[in-house]
């Protein structure tokens, strides 16, 4: 189930609204915690499965660490045992049919048949698992007290806002949020302010953005001109973005609703100047999960110029093979390590003289590039690619037929729309607006992005695939 | 103040999240069945099979995205909206972006483009690739003793401008707009036999017993498909050299009314899918009842209307079905494809829609394609010399 399909918005969330602000105070985590397990059972019937068991599992595995508390050695091996268990699942489910299929060439050296298996994806189980993983970990380190009601650990990893795309909740933000189950008018009102953003720009700019993509990119490369190359992954570029942040205002939002008070996910990250600064502002709970839980683990950058340049790549190599089995995304993850690396061994105090725009183009250079090995189906196709974005190849502009019937006047509209709301503009114009005016737009924007996600096919939002 | 709105807010979201919810008390707009032989929806049972498969998701899905309270409404209110801004007002696939016109009628964005852009100029440029193409084809034909015809076809703007868009009269006169008829013209001036279907059909409007495109539909319908045919046989008679057969057309048949103003998208969408009422099993020619078949073969390329040409001709037995073949429009033609139809080949038909001036290297490539493997397989088969006394 999607935030922007017909199911969610006109069966799902009607039906737990009613439900919820119904009910009385302590059955409410009890009602948000079925709704969570049915928004997710309805589209992985098998995976629910899945997830409960880890959420049991590491709930148990908790207890014990903090029984264990005094014996220092047996908390870290229940930890390790949990951490393994978590990460295994995410290897098995989501990288085995990869890790098998790159090591084919090594079984049939040794004369060892294999078949590459087969794994359906759980949606989601990334981000399941890296929450859960975060709560092991501040519960070992004891910045947070260990949830001993087992559906109220439960809600806090499956609650339907978060779950399928983030952001990556740590627990500490909402231990308090999960207790205090009152209703509150003002952060409905707010909740759904901020749901109605996230709506729009989904339906208005990502799927707009994302016709003229597909087009481009299920093209034969070779036959892609310059200037489409350009122009897809721009459009691709503003088209995750608001897919991304989009549905993460939507999850801020829904949360809100519910009372829960989730960090912001994204900063305007098209606004950075550096790359450094780029990984500050974007998929900030994902980043900041990095940081936490492996680059400071690590040593961080504590432990001299090669180890903090290591660790970095480390991250960010990591941080690719999150995005997805493919090689394409590894090499995403590495370019991005590459870039923050050079950033840090003396490129990124040069960028800081520059003026900001001159800073902003390189990096917004820098992103478009990567966002093409992100898109692209395979790494031979991202290189001819961005080969033909340089000047490569030998299509001619007006031979690239599929697109001429395709570019039309709204997908430019809403491409310069996207590119000017990429950057902190608006949202100073908006606060000067009087809030009831603000709030009139805020209900037509909500009835026109409502009827749009009511009426149009299936979208589902990039991320999902992680 | 800032309270109260706040208040009015919450009840005016709240009652536009509940609207769809209706349809769980009984309050559900009916599918509109464009054409009778849609299947409505029907929720699966739910069981533990049917969950785990998805179809009870699927099925609950559908059901609901389509039945819903005020669909139509909904629909009806984001195309106003962006229709009023000249933006989209519906995507689906990279080409099929819909114009909502007057009267509900719905047209295509692409045509409509071409309309406005592509031959407003008078690109003679683009006429003359597409007349140095037209000829290749033509002499090849001549060649092996085959009449060759060209059979440019009308769109729905070209069939009713009466319900474009009223904001369109402001950029458009359509009193200069006739790209197949401009190239019929260049045709018969190059001494290559055309059909102007668009013209013959247009020229029998006053005479049309019912719609020939369905008002939300995107190609001709059966009844529309057998003026073309009548057309056809008239042009047929005074203009090809080798004589055939036609069978007369008496009508187009069908079950149940088959257009309603009030479209759904969801069932532009299934028009999109099922390109034409032309598939239609309800909805079909009749033909008469002593039909018989021309000796020999033909070969049908083009765009989606060169499948309609081909089955009306099969429908009207002008060749065996076997004998009739429709030119593969994308991918590799193999010469074998015609192998067994290239030693009596007797009439080569093209047909393209927006041939004149859009895609022209996409139409070049097809032909270059056909004609390559139609010369190949000529080379493999022993041709009967043509009798060069027949007219």
């Amino acid at each position: 189930m999607v935030f922007t399909s017909t199911v969610f918005l006109g069966v799902f969330l009607p039906l737990l609204l009613g439900v919820y602000f119904l009910a009385n105070t302590k059955a409410r985590p009890y009602v948000l915690l079925v709704f969570s397990l049915l928004f997710y059972a309805w589209g992985e019937p098998s995976a629910v499965v899945i997830m409960l068991a880890l959420m049991v599992f590491n709930y148990f595995l908790a207890l014990g660490m903090t029984a264990a508390r005094e014996r220092k050695w047996l908390s870290a091996t229940l930890l390790g045992v949990g951490v393994c268990a978590d990460i295994g699942a995410l290897v098995a489910y989501k990288y085995i049919g990869f890790i098998v299929s790159n090591l084919l060439p090594v079984f049939s050296f040794f004369g060892v048949k294999m078949e590459v298996p087969q794994v359906a994806l759980p949606i989601g189980i990334s981000f399941y698992v890296f929450q859960i993983i975060s709560y092991m970990v501040d519960v070992r380190r004891g910045t947070v007290e260990v949830q001993r009601n087992p559906f109220k650990f439960m809600l806090y990893v499956s609650l339907f806002p978060q779950l399928i795309a983030g952001p990556i909740v740590r627990y500490a933000t909402i231990a308090q949020d999960i207790e205090n189950r009152t209703a509150d008018f003002g952060n409905i009102v707010a909740g759904f302010r901020r749901f109605t953003i996230g709506l729009a720009k989904k339906v208005l700019i990502a799927d707009v953005m994302a016709g003229a993509v597909d087009v481009i990119f299920a093209a034969k490369v070779e036959t892609i001109p310059g200037f489409y190359c350009w122009l897809g992954a721009i459009m691709y570029t503003l088209q995750i973005y608001f897919d991304f942040s989009g549905y993460s205002d939507m999850a801020i939002g829904l949360g809100r609703v519910f009372n829960f008070r989730f960090l912001e996910n994204f900063d305007h990250p098209y606004a950075s100047c550096s790359v450094q600064e780029f990984w500050r502002r974007w998929h900030i709970s994902l980043s900041s999960w990095f940081r936490d839980y492996l680059y400071i683990p690590l040593g961080g950058n504590r432990k001299g110029t090669v180890r903090t340049y290591l660790n970095l790549f480390i991250v960010f190599l990591l941080c690719g093979v999150w995005h997805g089995a493919a090689w394409n995304f590894v090499v995403w993850g590495v370019y991005h390590g590459v870039g923050l690396v050079v950033e840090r061994a003396g490129f990124g105090k040069i960028v800081k003289r520059f003026p900001k725009v001159v800073g902003n183009l390189y990096l917004m250079l820098f992103v478009v590039i990567g966002w093409v090995l992100f898109r692209a189906p395979d790494l031979g196709y991202a290189g001819t690619y961005i080969g033909n974005m340089f000047g490569g190849g030998d299509a001619v502009f007006r031979s690239f037929t599929p697109l001429i019937d395709f570019i039309s006047l709204d997908k430019l509209v809403f491409m310069v729309i996207g590119t000017v709301a990429s950057y902190p503009v608006f949202e100073p114009m908006v606060r000067r607006v009087p809030e009831s005016v603000r709030l009139v737009f805020g209900v037509l924007l909500f009835a026109v992005a409502f009827m749009l996600a009511m009426t149009s096919a299936y979208s589902p939002f990039i991320y999902f695939r992680f | 103040m800032v309270k109260a709105m706040k208040i009015v807010y919450f009840v005016l979201v709240a009652t536009l999240l509940a609207i769809p919810a209706l349809h769980f008390f009984g309050a559900k707009e009916g599918w509109t069945k464009l054409y009778g032989w849609e299947k409505g929806t029907k929720v699966v049972p739910f069981t533990y099979a049917s969950y785990t498969n998805r179809t009870f998701q699927t099925s609950f899905t559908e059901d609901f995205s389509k039945n819903f309270f005020m669909r139509k409404t909904f629909l009806r209110t984001s195309l106003q909206i962006w229709d009023a801004f000249n933006l989209r007002t519906f995507h689906h696939g990279y080409k099929c972006s819909i114009m909502d016109g007057r009267d509900g009628i719905l047209f295509e964005k692409p045509y409509l483009k071409f309309h406005l852009e592509a031959d407003r100029s008078g690109d003679t440029n683009k006429y003359a690739s597409v007349m140095k193409k037209l000829k290749e084809v033509d002499a090849f034909c001549r060649s092996i003793g085959v009449d060759f015809v060209f059979v440019p076809m009308a769109d729905k703007p070209q069939a009713y401008p009466e319900y474009l868009p009223t904001w369109l009269d402001w950029f458009f006169d359509y009193s200069n707009y006739d790209t197949q008829g401009k190239l019929a013209a260049l045709c018969r001036a190059n001494g290559i036999k055309v059909f102007d279907s668009s013209t013959y059909l247009i020229s029998k409007k006053k005479e049309w017993k019912e719609w020939v495109y369905p008002p939300g539909g995107t190609h001709f319908n059966a009844y529309g498909m057998g003026l073309i045919y009548e057309g056809f046989t008239e042009f047929a008679a005074t203009n090809l050299a080798n004589r055939l057969t036609f069978n007369r057309f008496l009508g187009a048949h069908r079950a149940e009314p088959v257009w309603c103003v009030d479209d759904d998208i969801s069932n532009l969408l299934n028009i999109w899918y099922n390109p034409s009422l032309w598939n239609n099993p309800h909805y079909a020619p009749e033909f008469s009842k002593n039909a018989v078949a021309n000796a020999g073969s033909a070969i049908v390329l083009g765009d989606c209307y060169s499948e309609q040409i081909v089955k009306i001709f099969k429908d009207a037995k002008l060749f065996e079905p076997k004998k009739i073949v429709r030119a593969k429009r994308h991918g590799a033609q193999k010469a074998q494809d015609f192998r067994d139809i290239i030693a009596n080949l007797r009439l080569v038909v093209m047909t393209y829609q927006s041939f004149n001036t859009d895609r022209l290297d996409e139409r070049e490539k097809e032909i270059d394609n056909v004609f390559a493997a139609m010369r190949e397989a000529r080379k493999k088969v022993c041709i009967k010399v043509p009798d060069k006394t027949q007219k």
